[in-house]
């Protein structure tokens, strides 16, 4: 399967640093969205075009957000490199996000269907709510997963709900059941996704070797230290700068092996209900279509767990059994 | 494993699990959602066995059932009047006094009721009341037909109290019991209701202020004056108050839903201005009040602690810096009950005059 999805011909050659910053930018990425739909378009037999217009798509409105968020973060490093803010300007990480955005309006409206168009301008405008409502959260050492559930869901799930409504949108099928199935659905990966993602920043199922404590050192809360960290104990996060350091604030190694566990537990709900929801969505597809259903199994798995997609596959095999 | 039911708005199973009537010994607990498009078409249900429902003991889950802290306010204003009636030995009738107040307290208490019945059934309670906030119908302690049944018999035994009230009383009460029906109509009507239209604020205001002061005075025969529409004005604000406390609250909610009412109109900042300044005016005319129809010693007691107070929750409102900050619910909770310090002094004024009506 070809997961390209930029060409440098995408975009003006004659404007300076935008491709060379492009090429930074898309490289190394997973593209796992990109994948998503990928998966989903094949299952529902959209055209190739149609699906590499969509997978286009999802990964510029990502791109998109990674040079914006970068920036607002301040994050040095994008992908084991530097920034696009660091390595070219602020204003050109602006620009270059601003273009990728501008491009999918374009590349959409060719296309001619006006529910995708309008839908995913819906779906940025989501994204950039999200990113708005999170940086009024920085230094706010106090909160609690509610609120933070919010702003993921506006600004991580959007992309997923995108991945799984927008081919539907392509395909004409516009089913307000199926499509709120399809919303909760994004919203719960997006959860789970970003919880799964979370617990790496405290070293837990890294396997990608992600850095640790990005988001405390940036002053935000992630969803497990929200979830961990007793309301009493929250000011001692300010200043902790290494993983020992946090394990302490929890009580030593052990609880801190505990409170993962909880955390766990209470997840498992989230992904207790994707899972109804996808017996749901079985309800509701033509036979032809039923097959989608395979692709979004072990989406859980592959999201929160972090399992590789062959890995989750045997491990839904051996529940199955 | 959990037991989880989706259901499309149009299913015909669909009224049966939202109003509680599918199972004699399950309760289905609408699960909340993040999304209101999904609200809008369907609804998720957790299935639980009623019988493994954890609730709390007896008193505490039919008083937040039937929230019984709603007959407050109507009872602050029935004291107060009665209390400075007493004071000033005038003739009032302590019958229809009592009759009134239950029958405030049951309208108060039937309107509370019908809204949860109105947030259940139109998916709000799903969208506004996540995490810890559950309301007693999400979390099963009861279900929806029960709720709607308490609110009807609520409400008509709020109707049923006034009308010996209407058959002993003044002529004028007439009009104000037609007003005080339009008001619970516009308050308590889904499509209507207080969430929706910007109305049901001014509704508000009128039933829990000026309609329930001069209705009651009328109703035990006490003369109209100044004084009493004053009372009115004052209780009426402070209930406007609390009704922009919840709306700021839920501002992200309503912001998505496009829904129209003060805190929507204004924005987060505008909104946060207009209840420093509802905040404020309510301890101003606290004081006007007590200038100009009170006690010196009150106004000066009401001017130092309602500077004080004003004070702290303006510095507090003026702290929020998101809807979504740890701060927003704990400020807008810290307000609600600095408000109601003040009206628990202006409880003991109204204790003050009743001794000093004893001892005279």
């Amino acid at each position: 399967m070809d997961f390209k999805i930029y060409d440098s011909r995408d975009f003006p050659a004659y404007l300076p640093k935008l491709n060379e910053l492009y090429d930074d930018l898309f490289s190394g990425g997973k593209g796992f969205r990109a994948k998503l739909i990928r998966l989903i378009g094949q299952e529902l037999q959209l055209p190739e075009a149609t699906q590499q217009l969509l997978a286009q798509t999802i990964e510029f409105i990502h791109n998109a957000s990674l040079l914006h968020d970068d920036l607002i973060d301040g994050s040095p490093l994008r992908r084991g490199k530097s920034a696009a803010w660091k390595k070219y300007s602020p204003e050109y990480a602006v620009l270059a996000g601003d273009y990728l955005l501008a491009r999918v309006m374009v590349n959409l409206s060719s296309f001619g269907n006006i529910s995708l168009v309008q839908y995913t301008s819906q779906i940025i405008s989501d994204l950039l709510e999200g990113e708005w409502l999170q940086d009024s959260l920085v230094g706010d050492w106090n909160l609690e997963l509610a609120p933070l559930d919010r702003v993921h869901n506006l600004k991580t799930a959007s992309l997923f709900k995108w991945c799984l409504r927008a081919p539907f949108f392509a395909l004409q099928e516009s089913n307000p059941v199926l499509h709120s199935t399809l919303e909760e659905m994004g919203t719960l990966l997006g959860q789970l996704f970003q919880r799964g993602d979370d617990l790496l920043d405290f070293d837990v199922r890294n396997d990608e070797g992600k850095a640790l404590l990005g988001d405390l050192q940036s002053g935000y809360l992630n969803s497990f230290a929200a979830f961990a960290v007793p309301l009493a104990e929250r000011q001692r996060l300010v200043g902790v700068k290494t993983l020992p350091e946090f394990v302490a604030v929890l009580g030593g190694q052990e609880q801190f092996a505990k409170q993962v566990r909880a955390f766990d537990e209470s997840n498992q709900f989230l992904i207790d209900l994707y899972h109804h929801h996808l017996q749901h969505l079985a309800t509701l597809l033509p036979a032809s279509q039923k097959s989608l259903l395979n692709p979004l199994q072990p989406l859980t798995d592959v999201l929160y767990w972090r399992r590789s997609p062959a890995q989750a596959q045997a491990q839904n095999s051996v529940a199955k059994s | 494993m959990r037991k989880f039911t989706t259901l499309p708005l149009s299913d015909p199973l669909f009224e049966t699990f939202v109003w509680g009537t599918f199972s004699d010994q399950e309760r289905a607990l609408p699960v909340p959602t993040l999304n209101s498009f999904t609200a809008h078409h369907q609804t998720t249900f957790e299935i639980q066995r009623a019988d493994q429902i954890a609730t709390p003991p007896f008193f505490r889950k039919w008083a937040q059932i039937f929230k019984l802290n709603r007959g407050l306010l109507p009872a602050v204003t029935v004291l107060h009047i009665l209390a400075r009636a007493e004071a000033e030995h005038l003739v009032w009738n302590p019958l229809l006094a009592s009759i009134s107040l239950v029958g405030l307290i049951c309208l108060v208490v039937g309107m509370s009721l019908r809204l949860d019945f109105n947030d259940h059934l139109s998916s709000w309670d799903r969208m506004t009341s996540v995490g810890q906030n559950l309301r007693p119908l999400q979390k099963g302690w009861t279900t929806a037909i029960a709720t709607k049944n308490w609110s009807l018999f609520y409400l008509l035994a709020g109707a049923f109290c006034g009308l010996p009230v209407l058959v002993l009383g003044d002529a004028s009460l007439i009009v104000i019991a037609l007003l005080t029906v339009a008001s619970v109509v516009v308050v308590s009507f889904q499509k209507l209701g207080r969430h929706y239209r910007l109305v049901s604020e001014v509704s508000v205001f009128l039933l829990m202020g000026p309609l329930l002061s001069v209705g009651f005075a009328a109703a035990i025969g006490l003369p109209l004056s100044g004084w009493i529409l004053a009372q009115g004005i004052l209780v009426g604000w402070f209930a406007a108050l609390l009704v922009h406390l919840k709306s700021y609250s839920q501002l992200m909610v309503s912001s998505q839903l496009r829904l129209t009412n003060s805190m929507t109109i204004m924005g987060f900042e505008k909104g946060n201005l207009l209840l420093q300044f509802w905040l404020l005016v309510f301890a101003v005319m606290l004081v006007l009040d007590h200038l100009i129809f009170g006690q010196l010693h009150w106004a000066l007691t009401f001017a130092f602690v309602g500077t004080v107070l004003t004070g702290i929750g303006i510095r507090s409102l003026r702290r929020i810096r998101s809807p979504l900050g740890s701060n927003f619910n704990r400020t807008l909770r810290q307000v609600r009950q600095l408000g109601f310090v003040l009206i628990a002094i202006w409880i003991l004024e109204s204790v003050g005059y009743l001794l000093l009506a004893d001892l005279q």
